[in-house]
């Protein structure tokens, strides 16, 4: 296309916003915001008894760790610009004071003495079960709980006890069950200060303005009834005056709306700022993005104003899968069968485990749901930007594909994640190698980033650190593709990912551009995903493939042929072979109805690449894992741009 | 395995000890034997207590039994012989035998006599400093440097033309005296980044290719002089390197809290593995495995 220039002509002088380079976000930031340390209860149980926040932070740094199970030197291929440790805030660091510490505040309590014995018996997965049940009953309503037995029974029980052979979690949940008061054993308030305080600490000392950031962070756990409602917690202010409060948890209530209140009075007191980003809602039961309330009341305008406000973000990639969509609920979207996750967080071995497919269980549904409260409400409660997170519970953040350290401590050992090795529900390879943030900010600071949260400039990935720009406006044209600085131009012309246009009659345009991750993969496509509101009130999506790697065109059916595959999957080795450094294009809704509302996000696919069960395999010399495809095609979501008629 | 969950239980305690207290009266009632002799006396007392409550303070032990009233004591005493008796006999019994609980605590227990001997050291200056001068590997950031390039894309165009247009840019680069800030007024968009301010080798190479990374820091290369053309795989470059940072080895005063902290941790660690080497050395190890486990 580009005819041959002299270098006379290539010194364009096209440097309207040169003057003012600080103008818009041009620093692209990498980071994690859902890390787990040995604070969190599960972490410590999965073999995380020694990975701290210190040991997190200086491993998101690039600096080489300890991994606490395989005692390995562990080390980030790219080191991250920030992170947030956010450990689980119910029961935050007390098996590592019960156990690690032998804290006598814990381990005098009738409680603590019945943990620490079964431990002591070598019963560590019996004593997590019965920890975990203890966060469960402590979630449930008291009304709820089962009631104290009579000494009659107690006795009964003892004496089956002794004559039959003895069934230690058995007697262990029944001893727990025959006395509500004994979760009391374990809320020590004063030593939730002190872990809290110890992350916090932390994070003070590893946040290095424009280099490293770090946040105060939590994770608020309700899982009711077996339904994943989970949110990370983020705050802008100044961890040291995060002390001022404890992290508001399911114990506190597991109705999210309480979650949000507390939040708006907390920052009220304290001048802190809160970001609340829900995530596995692919686990969540038909619950996270439901068009009812916790209690399955109609959603009201006042609910929608209050989530909208606190969370204007949502993590859709990770560990625990990938949340974007779902085959069933995007038939024609040949790219949407990508990182299931296909088991409840359910401790209760007779209840269903298997995760239900509805349209509040995936993010893009829940865009279109929001559409279509919006229209019923005037308040979009789902309103939603995109990230991607680990959740890793090893203390270490890794979404390398390649450099994978698991989920859980002992699944840094390829062999523990064989089906069975370890946990018998899950094996290490059901996870997924994923997801990062992406941020858009003028520079790597705490206000900068929280900022970018707030109006959603952020995006998904898998892992891979793709650049990927996305701005509308109705005046973008090609030409803007030669631009020196694609940006200056998204930015003067129109509005960045996250943002909103309103149009009056006119089609808008979209200014796209994708870039690969510098040490990764090329990429194969960058699509528009486009959601909007029909005239009869239902919501509708469409999957558009907006720019290519050359050599390929649209078939006859519309359907662009796949990009091909380079991966030699015994060695588990691709090439970029195929594919496209980079992608940019001028986009145009062929489909475009100036009255009807409507969003639109980019999707940008890599070129096949092995999966981290692949890297695992080839080290163990066998073949891939049955379960799971052997290649993938990392990708990024970015948030979307809201399109309204006006008026 | 089960047995110290079980024991730790108070009703099985309670339910057990009728049992055992049956199978006591039963069996060894008529002998009258000295070595069943229970010596209550004031030292064993005090070590009851002190392990009842898991809180090993003698002093504390000893203010609490002197004031105790003559039921709480003879409640204490009651509750001393019958821990003595029921133990005794479950060692007479065989009880501990082929136990794996009970052999895991003492091999803990013998572990943990290594680790507390190895007491944290206070070390000397000249030993932090002997620390850091034999691993200052762990203490040295990365050389950096910061650059500039013009690009000149391959994608639509020969490299042979890619490099020709590149060495007219260079000498206009020369010839307009062009500054750091000046960079972006020439040349073409690259897909990564404009300019490269305190990057990391590993950082430029990425994007940018070994053979211009190699130019970037390499100590041949004139500061503030315009070079190339350089090649990547997306085109043809000229860089300007305005500044280069070598890998910096952090003064021991800078840093010394943490080098401290991590020599004592190392000799820490090495005291508890010669510990238990020590004891190890007090057996023969006969090694029966084929080929002597080589």
């Amino acid at each position: 296309m580009r005819k041959f220039l002299t270098g006379a002509a290539i010194a364009v002088i096209a440097m309207s916003g040169a003057a003012n380079a600080q103008a818009y976000p041009d620093k692209l930031l990498w980071g994690d915001t859902h890390l787990h340390t040995n604070l969190s209860v599960d972490a410590y149980f999965l073999q995380n008894r020694t990975a701290d926040a210190d040991t997190a932070y200086r491993f998101a740094k690039g600096k080489p760790v300890i991994h606490p199970y395989s005692r390995a030197r562990m080390q980030l291929q790219t080191p991250l610009d920030f992170l947030a440790v956010s450990d689980h805030a119910e029961l935050m660091g007390t098996p590592y004071a019960l156990f690690t510490q032998g804290d006598k505040r814990l381990a005098n309590t009738r409680l603590g003495k019945r943990l620490i014995a079964l431990q002591q018996a070598g019963n560590d997965e019996d004593a997590f079960g019965l920890f975990i049940l203890a966060i469960t009953l402590a979630n449930t309503p008291e009304d709820r709980r089962p009631k104290k037995v009579g000494p009659g029974t107690a006795l009964l029980w003892r004496w089956q006890d002794l004559t039959s052979a003895p069934d230690l979690r058995a007697r262990a949940t029944r001893w727990l069950l025959s006395d509500p008061t004994l979760l009391d054993d374990l809320e020590n308030e004063e030593m939730f200060r002190s872990f809290w305080a110890k992350n916090l600490d932390a994070a003070t000392k590893h946040n290095q303005p424009g280099k490293f950031t770090t946040f105060a962070a939590w994770e608020y756990s309700p899982t009711p009834d077996g339904a994943n409602l989970h949110r990370i917690v983020v705050t802008d202010g100044d961890p040291s005056k995060a002390k001022a409060y404890l992290p508001y948890s399911a114990n506190d209530s597991g109705n999210p709306e309480d979650l949000w209140r507390w939040l708006a009075k907390t920052s009220a007191e304290t001048g802190a700022d809160f970001v609340s980003i829900p995530h596995n809602s692919n686990i969540s039961k038909g619950r996270m993005f439901a068009n009812v309330d916790y209690d399955g009341r109609p959603l009201t305008a006042d609910y929608a104003r209050l989530r909208a406000n606190w969370e204007p973000v949502a993590e859709v990639t990770q560990i625990k899968g990938t949340s974007e969509t779902h085959p069933i609920l995007s038939p024609d979207d040949e790219f949407a069968g990508f990182e299931f996750f296909g088991r409840l967080i359910e401790a209760r071995e007779d209840a269903e485990h298997d995760p239900t497919v509805t349209t509040a269980d995936y993010v893009r549904s829940a865009l279109k749901t929001g559409l279509e409260l919006e229209a019923a409400l005037g308040v979009n409660p789902f309103k939603l930007g995109m990230i991607g997170a680990t959740d890793s519970h090893s203390g270490l953040s890794s979404a390398e594909e390649n450099n994978f350290t698991g989920k859980f401590g002992f699944d840094v050992i390829p062999e523990n994640k064989k089906p069975g090795a370890v946990v018998s529900q899950l094996s290490g390879w059901d996870m997924s190698a994923s997801g990062l943030a992406g941020v858009w900010a003028k520079e790597n600071t705490r206000e900068e980033i929280f900022a970018a949260f707030k109006r959603r400039e952020v995006y998904a990935t898998t892992g891979p650190r793709m650049a990927v720009r996305f701005f509308g406006g109705f005046e973008f044209s090609d030409a803007d593709l030669s631009a020196p600085d694609l940006a200056a131009v998204g930015y003067s012309k129109g509005v960045p990912m996250g943002a909103d246009i309103a149009g009056f009659g006119a089609a808008p345009s979209f200014l796209i551009q994708a870039v690969k991750d510098p040490k990764g993969a090329n990429l194969d496509r960058v699509q528009v995903v486009k959601g909007w509101l029909g005239a009869d009130g239902k919501a509708r999506e469409k999957v558009y493939d907006a720019a290519w790697s050359a050599g390929r065109e649209r078939g006859a059916d519309g359907k662009l042929a796949a990009v091909g595959e380079t991966v030699d999957v015994p060695s588990a080795h691709y090439t970029n072979a195929i594919g496209a450094a980079e992608l940019t294009t001028v986009w145009r809704d062929p489909d475009f109805n100036a009255s009807q509302k409507a969003f639109y996000y980019v999707r940008a696919l890599e070129i096949p690449t092995p999966r981290n069960s692949t890297y695992d395999a080839a080290a163990l010399g066998e073949a891939p894992p049955e379960g799971h495809a052997p290649v993938i095609q990392e990708r990024a979501f970015t948030s979307p741009i809201w399109y309204s008629p006006g008026r | 395995m089960r047995l110290s969950a079980l024991l730790k239980d108070p009703l099985t305690h309670f339910l057990a000890a009728g049992a055992l207290l049956f199978m006591i009266a039963s069996v060894a009632a008529p002998d009258g034997d000295e070595a069943k002799a229970i010596v209550v006396d004031r030292e064993a007392l005090l070590s009851h207590v002190q392990f009842r409550s898991k809180a090993f303070e003698p002093g504390a032990a000893e203010a609490l039994l002197d004031g105790m009233s003559d039921d709480a004591r003879a409640k204490l005493v009651k509750d001393y012989v019958r821990e003595e008796a029921l133990d005794r006999e479950a060692i007479a019994l065989g009880l501990d035998a082929g136990d794996y609980v009970i052999r895991q605590r003492r091999v803990q227990k013998a572990e943990f006599l290594a680790e507390a001997a190895a007491k944290t050291p206070d070390l000397t200056a000249k030993e932090v400093a002997a620390f850091y001068a034999a691993n200052k590997d762990l203490y040295r950031s990365p050389a950096a440097a910061t650059a500039t390039h013009v690009f000149v894309s391959a994608k639509d165009r020969s490299r042979a033309e890619a490099k020709a247009a590149a060495a007219a840019l260079l000498e206009q680069l020369r010839a307009d005296g062009a500054r750091f800030e000046d960079a972006t007024r020439y040349g073409e968009r690259f897909l990564f980044h404009k300019n490269y301010v305190d990057r990391t080798d590993d950082y430029i190479r990425s994007q940018l290719g070994d053979e211009i990374a190699a130019a970037v820091f390499d100590p041949a290369t004139a500061l503030q002089e315009w070079r190339g053309p350089f090649s990547s795989d997306y085109g043809e470059h000229l860089i300007l390197v305005t500044a280069r940072t070598p890998s910096r080895l952090a003064p021991l005063a800078e840093i010394e809290d943490v080098v401290r902290a991590d020599a004592a941790e190392e000799r820490r660690q090495a005291a508890i593995d010669d510990a238990i080497d020590k004891i190890i050395a007090r057996y023969r190890v006969i090694d029966r495995l084929e080929g002597g486990g080589g």
